[in-house]
């Protein structure tokens, strides 16, 4: 009857154990909620009509008082930290067989890109953005704040997907002088086609965190710099 | 050990009496009959055919990206059946030894074995003698494979070290790997210096990897190829292969690198040689070498 009992509460230690790091990995997951595309109508393409969509992201320095930045799940302990971030959401939604328009206001500073390749347009139509209003097709590798590359989720079946902006940098002495955002932040336009379903994630390609290579602090942590992009 | 004592001629000593023991194979055949020696072999032949089967599936699993695509690859694949099926009947007599003793021997609390159980065989010089040939049979066996397919694969990589890129085919074709949290991407300097994040190869053509990082270490996997090798930030590690078959095949990252580690993959797409130069050509990367 001993062993019995001792057995009976073996199980349920392990249970609890393994109920309480599934609750702990759920209340500390820094996934912000789904920020998904409006659909904007039928627009005419070469391909024929086909739907559209558009979504607008910011890129702020750190936080303040009028954008408090992720504070979702573990998020909450970095707040304060001075950390970059995609702002209103990193998990994004966007419709499937779409012409897709994101545009993004870029607040912070930059400066020189590892690898040169992420400053050029990769995965757009035309393979072009617009920067203030300007098409280009590609930016200084040493004038760049951030980058949106959305890249391949390892899930067979999905179509693939590929795309990359560089997002251009404000002067560093404008950004930190400013309270708390520059009136002039970069606008970044530019449209994409989506095809069947499918889910991959994204992240900035500039090194902007902390740490070893600048690849640390918002870098390493969802919420930030980097999310999920899911076609539906 | 010998059986019995031939008494040395001129030696003087009296002959030692003849013992009743029965020669050494009579002992072996007679240990073979003993009931437990009987279960353990029966155990080990059904162990055997049991992971038969499940050893096929596992394998099949591990293939689950799909056929090799170049001989490397091949060669891998081939080890790795051929050193399963050879540890399928060891692991089936471990198995069968373990079964047995937890359940053939088993007594109730503070009894001691039945003495016409006792299986101590360790004087017994043709069973000592069987097992350590066997093993050191096998043994030598995978080691002499796993050398042959060594050197099979070391030449068909262009060997460990290829001499400050000096490759003797003149028809490779180069591509810098770049690995970075968390994309590849693939530099042809032979083709106006094109980069993409799709590494696309050419069927039959000899390749040269040259493999770097930007930031933290990573892994090159050709997947179905058969390349892996370390991407170090401010160094260069060399490997090659041929592919052999056309398709798209997977590269994946294979040193855990930060958040998105297990998303850092793209594609391989092999083409016939002269897709792959009209291909390049149409996307921007002339042939300038």
């Amino acid at each position: 009857m001993k062993r019995f009992f001792a057995a009976i509460a073996s199980v349920i230690v392990g249970v609890v154990v393994v109920a309480g790091v599934a609750v702990f990995a759920s209340a500390t997951s820094g996934e912000p909620a789904v920020l998904a595309a409006t659909p904007t109508g039928m627009v005419d393409t070469p391909e024929g009509p086909m739907n559209s969509a558009s979504l607008e992201l910011q890129v702020y320095p750190n936080d303040s008082s009028e954008v408090p930045g992720p504070t979702n799940g573990v998020n909450a302990a970095y707040a304060g930290q001075g950390w970059p971030f995609y702002w209103p959401s990193t998990t994004l939604q966007v419709p499937a067989n779409s012409l897709v328009t994101v545009t993004i206001t870029q607040y912070d500073s930059g400066g020189q890109l590892l690898n040169p390749y992420w400053s050029r347009v990769h995965g757009t139509v035309d393979g072009t953005m617009t920067v203030d209003g300007k098409t280009v097709s590609e930016w200084d590798p040493d004038k760049v704040g951030h980058t949106f590359t959305v890249h391949q989720y390892p899930e067979s079946g999905q179509p693939y997907f590929f795309l990359s902006v560089p997002l251009p940098a404000n002067g560093g002495n404008a950004v930190g002088n400013a309270n708390p955002y520059v009136t002039d932040p970069k606008v970044v336009t530019f449209t994409f086609k989506t095809g069947a379903p499918g889910k991959y994630v994204w992240n900035c390609e500039f090194p902007c965190g902390d740490l070893y290579q600048e690849f640390g602090g918002p870098m390493q942590q969802r919420g930030w710099m980097s999310g999920t992009f899911e076609v539906v | 050990m010998a059986d019995t004592m031939t008494p040395t001629p001129g030696s003087g000593e009296p002959p030692e009496a003849p013992t009743n023991r029965p020669p050494a194979l009579h002992r072996v055949r007679d240990w073979l009959q003993r009931p437990y020696a009987r279960h353990v072999m029966i155990l080990t032949v059904v162990i055997g055919f049991i992971l038969l089967p499940l050893c096929w599936l596992l394998l099949a699993a591990m293939n689950q990206t799909g056929a090799p695509a170049s001989v490397v690859m091949e060669d891998i694949e081939e080890t790795v059946f051929v050193f399963t099926l050879v540890s399928i009947p060891i692991t089936a007599f471990v198995f069968a030894v373990l079964v047995y003793s937890l359940f053939g021997w088993k007594g109730k609390s503070g009894e001691a074995p039945p003495n016409e159980d006792n299986p101590a065989i360790r004087n017994n010089v043709v069973a000592v003698v069987m097992w350590s040939v066997v093993t050191s049979a096998l043994a030598a066996f995978l080691v002499v494979w796993g050398l042959m397919e060594l050197a099979s694969i070391t030449s068909n990589s262009f060997g460990t070290q290829p001499v400050n890129g000096q490759i003797k085919q003149e028809d490779v074709l180069v591509v810098n790997v770049t690995g970075q949290q968390w994309v590849w991407t693939f530099e042809y300097p032979q083709y106006d210096k094109y980069e993409s994040d799709v590494l696309y190869l050419a069927k039959d053509r000899p390749v040269l990897f040259n493999v770097t990082s930007k930031d933290v270490v990573h892994n090159f996997w050709a997947v179905e190829l058969g390349v892996k090798i370390d991407a170090n930030p401010g160094a260069i590690t060399q490997t090659g292969v041929t592919p052999n078959k056309e398709g798209i095949f997977n590269v994946r990252c294979a040193e855990l690198c930060g958040l998105h580690h297990a998303y850092m993959e793209t594609q391989i797409r092999v083409m016939e040689p002269d897709t792959f130069n009209s291909w390049m050509r149409e996307n921007g990367g002339g042939k300038t070498s």
